[in-house]
């Protein structure tokens, strides 16, 4: 007699079995299309910041420093001058990016030992500048040290060219940690253990098109000539990677003159829940360090999917709650109201002799039968709206700015002795010329996909039915307190 | 000679309290309903007929005295109790039929067997019978809204037999119907009154309802008196 009468409830009072699957289902679609759109604008953050930090890594540290006051400028001395006082120069300098700190082999020991780090890559990041050209002197500003206490009166004007290129001393032996997991080999191959130090190079597939590199050619790095073994590109839509050419880290070590030094460590944690309290003990060890997870370099992200992502954000949460209220509210009213339209007959089954569980489990029944069918709805509307999204594909743009690379608005470090007057511009020498510098921001564009996750669906027909039990348990609580005397009464 | 005695009803009372004042529905009602009576219960509206049906049928509850339904302190007995009592003694039948609106005949009929537990096939074959009491075997499967007033008070009626009660509470069964299937309701209480022996009190209006009662009862503010 349950099914019969559950049958006959739900078959004979269509439009409130409708009204309220359908309250029901628009909310679970909406809550659907909106965590997977959310999952969908998640997997693209990760994917921008995967190409610029690497798959597989949780956290990075770093270390920002304050350049030390004219330690790096170049060399114009009197013995590169000619008669008419002009100096001509071609100086190669490789050094660690001037606002990047370094970490030693003990504290890498030490993050490696930190309880729930998997593994950890460590990288040397430089940069080298080579100044090619000539400085023209003047009659009355002689480029000569005699006078050490003339005043500079002047810069008397020269041909000359500045070539940068950003270095990444790698570890040979990991790529799914730090920098080369976040790579395509576009040709060649990738580094392996035996490259350790070796003097092969990857080039990164922008730069080794300006500068006219494939696999065989090669190029110099310091004092070192380096053979070029592969070309590799961002995994992300970006074609950029983080640096223009990858070299083995001991090489980097040993041509920067920085031995055993490191500026970055790629850490992943054992598990992504434990990548909070692996961060907090890294910023223990290191409270001088700049200790980012990608949810920290997540912020720094900018553009529509940025947007995209504060937009989803919030409306996951807000919207959810919203119409999952309204929702619920519809289904108690609706199944209230039933309760109360069918006091009479409520009070009749009492006095028949149904006990008052028998009622709330007919009820319940039917309060989860319609919750049954707004999942159903529900899982329609976010499937289709799902689809939707996926056809329009919206394009979404976003910028990383990451913290402690090169370049940005920082002061550029005055210049060194040689040249009275020259000065560098305020804020160092930015520009994407052949990629110094645009390892700061890392732009890039890519079409929304959503995913169908399983686990949502399964979410939404556990809300749904969460909806349901709620509906039915607030009009099973109206009708168990019925007095069948009294609803017998009321219809007299 | 005790085990005739049906029910048992000792200075029986009832107040409600309504609007802030306390209504005496019931006053000091005494009185024993034998196996087998048909009685009608007479007088005028709010005067407390359908308060002592109520407490006949355990649906509420005295204020002061005692009532035993074949033995079964109804005023002591708790909730869960009391309906058991009602799903296995009472019968009930109403002035509005209150059938199911989305049940069909049949499934009405078979909606007091219910908490009897008894199964599909036994509470198919019960209702039918009890349908086919009331002539109406042919409309099992019509719904309430296909039946008219007369149709829809015999599917309700049983409702009330198909568990062999000891008593049927009727409350003004006739009260919505025509005089022609008013005559019909009654001959058919009456039948299953002197055929199966089975227990009828019956609130009404109508004398001519009430005349074919073997005892009459007079309620006038929850005071009863019995006529002949």
């Amino acid at each position: 007699m349950f099914f019969t009468y559950l049958r006959r409830e739900i078959s004979k009072r269509k439009r409130q079995t409708l009204l309220v699957s359908v309250a029901l289902g628009t909310s679970i679609g909406l809550i659907i299309v909106v965590n997977a759109a959310s999952a969908g604008i998640g997997d693209a953050q990760k994917t921008v910041l995967s190409g610029l930090y690497g798959i597989g890594t949780d956290i990075s540290v770093t270390k920002s420093i304050q350049p030390t006051q004219g330690g790096r400028g170049f060399n114009f001395g009197p013995e590169n001058a000619d008669s008419s006082g002009a100096s001509t120069l071609n100086q190669t300098r490789l050094t660690v990016p001037i606002f990047s700190g370094t970490f030693d082999g003990q504290t890498l020991k030490q993050i490696k030992s930190t309880k729930g780090v998997s593994r950890i890559a460590a990288t040397l990041k430089l940069n080298q500048i080579i100044f090619k050209g000539s400085i023209a002197g003047t009659a009355s500003n002689p480029t000569t040290p005699q006078d050490p206490n003339a005043r500079p009166r002047g810069f008397g004007g020269g041909n000359f060219n500045i070539d940068m290129t950003s270095i990444e001393g790698v570890d040979t032996s990991l790529t799914n940690v730090g920098p080369l997991s976040g790579v395509n080999i576009d040709k060649g191959r990738i580094f392996q253990a035996s490259d350790a130090n070796s003097q092969n190079v990857l080039a990164d597939s922008t730069y080794a098109l300006a500068q006219k590199i494939d696999v065989g050619s090669t190029v110099s790095v310091g004092s070192g000539t380096f053979t070029v073994v592969g070309i590799v590109s961002s995994a992300s839509s970006s074609p950029e990677t983080s640096a223009n050419l990858y070299i083995p880290l001991a090489q980097a070590q040993t041509l920067s003159s920085n031995p055993d030094l490191v500026t970055n460590i790629y850490v992943a944690a054992d598990s992504s829940s434990n990548t909070d309290s692996v961060q907090k003990a890294i910023e223990a060890l290191l409270p001088d360090s700049t200790v980012s997870s990608q949810a920290d370099l997540a912020k720094n992200l900018s553009g529509s999917l940025s947007s995209a992502s504060s937009l989803v954000n919030a409306l996951s949460k807000w919207l959810s709650i919203f119409v999952l209220l309204v929702a619920f509210l519809i289904a108690i009213l609706f199944t209230s109201s039933g309760v109360t339209r069918r006091i009479r007959e409520f009070g009749t089954l009492k006095a028949i002799g149904w006990k008052t569980n028998r009622i709330v489990r007919q009820i319940m029944g039917e309060s989860l039968v319609t919750s049954f069918f707004g999942a159903i709805i529900g899982l329609a509307i976010g499937v289709v709206g799902i689809f939707v999204v996926n056809t329009i594909a919206p394009t979404l743009s976003a910028s990383v700015v990451s913290p402690g690379r090169f370049g940005g608005a920082a002061p550029g470090g005055p210049g060194g002795p040689g040249v009275p007057g020259f000065q560098p511009p305020a804020g160092g020498f930015t520009g994407r010329g052949t990629g110094f510098g645009r390892a700061a921001e890392n732009a890039t564009t890519l079409k929304l996909h959503i995913g169908m996750n399983v686990s949502t669906l399964i979410l939404g027909v556990l809300i749904a039915i969460l909806g349901g039990l709620i509906a039915g348990a607030y009009g099973s609580w109206k009708a168990s307190r019925l007095s069948p005397a009294v609803a017998l009464r009321s219809v007299a | 000679m005790t085990n005739n005695i049906l029910y048992s009803i000792k200075d029986l009372s009832k107040s409600f309290s309504q609007s802030n004042k306390k209504v005496t529905a019931l006053r000091n009602v005494t009185l024993d309903i034998n196996r087998g009576d048909f009685i009608s219960i007479q007088g005028p509206t709010g005067g407390g007929k359908s308060t002592l049906l109520q407490m006949l049928g355990g649906l509420e509850k005295p204020t002061s005295g005692m009532i035993s339904l074949d033995q079964d302190d109804l005023e002591k007995l708790g909730e869960a109790k009391l309906t058991n009592v009602r799903a296995k003694k009472v019968g009930f039948i109403f002035q509005n039929y209150n059938l199911i609106p989305t049940l069909t005949a049949l499934e009405n009929v078979q909606i007091a067997l219910v908490p009897l537990g008894i199964k599909k096939l036994e509470s198919e074959r019960r209702a039918l019978a009890a349908l086919e009491s009331v002539a109406l075997s042919d409309r099992a499967n019509h719904f309430p809204s296909e039946l008219s007033g007369g149709q829809q008070q015999r599917v309700a009626i049983a409702r009330a037999l198909v568990k062999n009660p000891e008593v049927i509470l009727a409350d003004e069964p006739t009260g919505n119907l025509d005089e022609e299937t008013r005559d019909q309701i009654i001959d058919l209480l009456v039948n299953l009154n002197k055929e199966s022996g089975i227990t009828i009190m019956l609130v009404t209006h109508d004398s001519n309802v009430a005349k074919r009662a073997n005892k009459n009862l007079h309620i006038s503010n929850g005071v009863v008196t019995t006529r002949s």
